[in-house]
């Protein structure tokens, strides 16, 4: 579904992606770790098309993205929804239009149907009833969750999720964890999780792997890549073990 | 040697990212005219919004700002022209500067201090938290979500309020050329639209000087929201890139707003 | 082309417009889209202080502007091509060629007779180029060369007026000083009028009571202010008129007393008879003989105007106080305030003049000096060349002067 084909990006003199290289197929949930700044939200980037890569191949159902025309590039966000770190509300919309803002935007649905999509997927998030709040007045965990919920109303067929738990306390970051465990039961979706909390990480993904160096190493299902004797594997894992003593 | 080089490249770099940011500018402007026509409707709930945030909040300081203009230029101007004992003439004065150039250009700072500011900073903001990202990857264009209702706005409502200041800028004239000059207001009035009425040239309805204000603050309306705009959108780098991209903003207005008032200028009054 | 790139080209674009129109504006000035533009050379002996960007008329309306003015190495020759008879056939020695750049092809329209004039654009200065395009039937031929004549200004034109008229301005000055020194030394009636307060004081109140009739009149009180008012006296008139025009009609025909004294001979000379023993009475009178000779010849004329005046003025006081017939005719007042006044500043201006002319006799002041000294009349016309000059200047840095005025005044 998707797929990563030798993919090198500098900005300036920063060499981020390496010949990045993988492929995810659907009902597939490969978490990204990684340090800060090494490059993993850059990866994302260039699914949706964000960024054009330097070199390399950028593969959505078949699509190559930096060829893709604007059609082609509105399908392909279509088909793969990206959930921000900070949720990326809209400011001065309500929670209720930010979901509907995809939909309303594709102008061909009626607005009875678009108002029934929303109110399920706010209801599925347990979010309905702050549906006419504005972002500015909900909590960080709330707003997280709107943004999830704008995701699912698109219905996409991939979800890329970028620090999902970043600046949450860990008993919410457990509670997004559970929400992308209940969006990817019905194996029908691919997501990419990039991360670097380690609990979330092991929680949602049927793959891990680490991103070093501008690529992807070590990739393997969470039982085997905790047997993986990479150190900055076992710094992570160390952090699991003692959180609270992560080294920076 | 290697600090000239330095110093070169520097500057190298700061002229490219001009051009850079003008062609920018350039581009979501055309984005937006294009998407004009599909998209006004559409956003109509936007545009009114911005119609507000355009012309309603900026009034009183376009309004203070015109009385007080009008007040300041009767008593420069009257003054020399009560030497030639010609004070009666303040009002022609007062008109034809206030409506051809001290209007729009006058409403065109506040509105760039005032609103072109605030969009900058708001969509630099949005864009340094990865809200236009956001939205771009909802495959909405930002150019037609965020430029466009504004940019319309701004054309709307500057040409409003300029005239608002201009006729207000006419009163304070009326107050200062009464108390002031000994002016009486009859003769005032008359001669102010004696002197707009008997302009070399009219389109349509309206008097050359009236309408070559109107087109300025169209154009300055466009210059405003489109920079402000576009410096917001390449804002990067967090709460010091919004701030880079206000300044950026404001400063890019005045110069442009100077430099393309001359050429409107020169077309009509050469 | 991705988007920076894009960005670049545009910005790229966008500097070059900006920089380009800046070209277009400051050195291409009369640049405009979609207007033809005709060259038209004209070559003069005195372009009169004209300069590239002055306008120029065709028809009265602005049709253009001097691009150019460049002085000729080389003199050249041109016979005027006006029809005027002053002018005709002149041969002009041209040292000056004027470079004209029109929104219209003049040659369309000038014709054998036309005239080029370098003129005031007014009285602050100023020069345009004026093309009278002629009224003769043939079309001037585009090889023909053209001849710009400098206009006399308005305030040249003021000064060789003067430089003519000199002789009988110096006369008529002479005169007036003669007559505001007599004055002032009050001689004659009008010198003892000036002179003579109380007089002047008792003339101010006949004034004052004869305003105070004629208002009353005005508004058509008493017996002759509705003679005058009425619409009734206008008929009357008619009716007498017609009646005196049938009465004159039988006295022609000889009919009734005075019919017959025309027609009748013996009547006339009766007549005559008595028309010479008038005469005689008459000579007497001007030899002095007699009450009325006497009264005539008395020599005290402003002891008697002076009585005369006081008799008026008791008569008219009566009048005011509503006494007699012509008292019981007014009313009104207002008249008489404005007639003071004149008379007051009459007295003033009177004063003024006679000091002028004696200053002027005396050949103090730049008047007389002008009027006597030739090398000062000379200055003076240099000066007023100089003061052209700037006048001219002041026009140039008027704009500047306002402008500078207007922005560092208003911020």
């Amino acid at each position: 579904m998707i797929e990563l084909i030798d993919v090198h990006k500098s900005f300036g003199e920063q060499h981020v992606l390496r010949g990045m290289s993988f492929t995810l197929e659907q009902g597939q949930t490969l978490v990204v770790l990684g340090r800060s700044g090494t490059g993993k939200s850059v990866t994302l980037k260039h699914v949706v098309g964000l960024l054009q890569p330097d070199s390399g191949q950028v593969i959505v159902n078949g699509v190559d993205v930096a060829s893709a025309d604007a059609e082609g590039l509105r399908e392909i966000r279509r088909q793969v929804a990206y959930l921000f770190q900070t949720g990326a509300l809209v400011n001065w919309l309500s929670v209720r239009d930010n979901v509907a803002l995809p939909l309303v935007e594709r102008r061909d649905m009626p607005s009875e149907e678009i108002r029934e999509r929303v109110d399920e997927s706010l209801g599925s998030l347990d979010m309905l009833q702050h549906a006419d709040k504005m972002p500015a007045n909900i909590s960080g965990g709330m707003r997280k969750r709107a943004a999830l919920a704008r995701v699912l109303v698109q219905e996409p067929d991939a979800i890329l999720y970028d620090e999902p738990t970043a600046g949450l306390d860990p008993i919410m970051g457990r509670t997004v964890g559970r929400l992308i465990q209940e969006v990817q039961s019905s194996g029908e979706r691919a997501a990419i999780v990039v991360t670097h909390d380690m609990d979330l990480a092991f929680q949602v993904g049927t793959e891990i792997a680490l991103h070093y160096e501008g690529q992807l190493v070590e990739r393997a299902p969470p039982e085997v890549f905790e047997q993986s004797s990479h150190p900055v594997i076992r710094e992570f894992l160390r952090t699991r073990e003692r959180p609270g003593k992560a080294s920076p | 040697m290697g600090s000239l080089t330095e110093t070169l490249e520097r500057q190298g770099h700061a002229l490219r990212e001009t051009i850079d940011h003008a062609g920018f500018a350039v581009g979501i402007f055309v984005r937006a005219v294009r998407r004009l026509p599909a998209d006004a409707f559409h956003r109509r709930r936007f545009i009114l919004d911005q119609l507000y945030v355009c012309g309603i909040s900026p009034l009183p300081v376009v309004a203070i700002v015109g009385l007080f203009t009008g007040m300041i230029l009767a008593l420069q101007v009257g003054i020399e022209l009560a030497d030639l004992g010609q004070a009666e003439s303040i009002s022609n004065m007062i008109g034809v500067i206030l409506f051809r150039e001290m209007g729009p250009f006058m409403t065109a700072m506040i509105l760039t201090a005032s609103v072109g500011s605030a969009m900058a900073a708001e969509i630099g903001t949005m864009a340094v938290s990865e809200e236009i990202d956001a939205l771009e990857c909802l495959s909405i264009d930002p150019v037609s979500f965020l430029v466009m209702p504004r940019v319309v706005a701004l054309c709307i409502m500057t040409p409003l309020l300029s005239f608002v200041g201009c006729v207000l800028g006419c009163i304070g004239g009326g107050i200062v050329a009464k108390t002031q000059l000994s002016v009486q207001p009859s003769i005032y009035v008359r001669n102010l639209l004696t002197s707009l009425e008997s302009s070399p040239q009219q389109f349509g309805p309206l008097p050359e000087e009236i309408f070559t204000g109107l087109v300025k603050s169209v154009v300055f309306g466009l210059l405003v929201s489109t920079i402000s705009c576009a410096a917001g959108l390449k804002a990067e780098g967090g709460a010091i890139g919004v701030g880079r991209a206000v300044r950026t903003a404001v400063v890019r207005c005045f110069l442009m707003l100077i430099i393309i008032g001359y050429y409107i200028s020169w077309a009509f009054f050469r | 082309m991705n988007a920076r790139r894009q960005d670049i080209v545009l910005g790229v674009f966008f500097f070059a417009a900006l920089i380009g129109l800046g070209i277009v504006t400051i050195v291409e000035s009369d640049f405009a889209f979609g207007v033809e533009r005709h060259d038209l050379v004209a070559y003069s002996d005195d372009v009169g202080y004209l300069r590239p960007g002055d306008p120029v008329l065709l028809f009265g309306m602005s049709a253009g502007k001097v691009a150019s003015i460049t002085r000729l190495d080389e003199p050249r020759l041109i016979i005027h091509p006006s029809t005027q008879p002053t002018v005709a056939g002149r041969e002009v020695r041209c040292t000056v060629r004027l470079d004209l750049r029109l929104d219209v092809d003049p040659y369309e329209y000038l014709k054998a007779d036309h005239r080029i004039l370098i003129e005031d654009r007014g009285l602050l200065g100023g020069k345009l180029v004026r093309i009278e395009t002629g009224v003769d039937d043939a079309r001037l031929s585009r090889d023909a060369p053209l001849v710009a004549l400098a206009a006399e200004s308005a305030i040249q034109g003021l000064g060789g007026l003067i430089e003519e008229n000199r002789q009988p301005l110096n006369e008529i000055l002479n005169n007036v000083a003669d007559v505001t020194a007599h004055v002032n030394r009050g001689e004659g009636p009008l010198g003892r009028l000036v002179r003579d307060d109380e007089l002047a004081d008792r003339l101010s109140e006949t004034i004052d009571s004869v305003r105070d009739v004629t208002s009353g009149l005005a508004k058509g009180e008493g017996t002759l202010g509705r003679l005058l008012k009425d619409g009734q006296l206008y008929d009357d008139a008619r009716v007498f008129m017609s009646d005196l025009r049938s009465a004159m009609e039988r006295v022609k025909r000889g009919e009734g007393s005075l019919g017959r004294l025309l027609q009748e001979d013996g009547l006339y000379q009766r007549v005559d008879t008595i028309l010479a023993d008038a005469q005689g009475v008459m000579a007497d009178v001007a030899a002095g003989k007699g009450s009325l000779g006497k009264l005539l010849h008395e020599s005290g004329l402003y002891d008697d105007l002076h009585a005369t005046v006081g008799d008026v003025l008791a008569l008219v006081q009566d009048a005011r106080d509503g006494k007699g017939t012509v008292g019981r005719l007014l009313v009104d007042e207002s008249l008489f305030v404005e007639a003071r006044d004149f008379f007051a500043t009459a007295g003033r201006v009177g004063e003024r003049i006679e000091s002028i002319a004696t200053d002027m006799q005396e050949g103090k002041g730049l008047l007389a000096a002008l009027l006597s000294d030739e090398k000062l009349a000379n200055d003076l016309r240099n000066i007023l060349d100089q003061v052209l000059g700037a006048v001219e200047d002041a026009r140039e840095t008027a704009p500047v002067r306002s402008v500078g005025s207007l922005l560092f005044g208003t911020f």
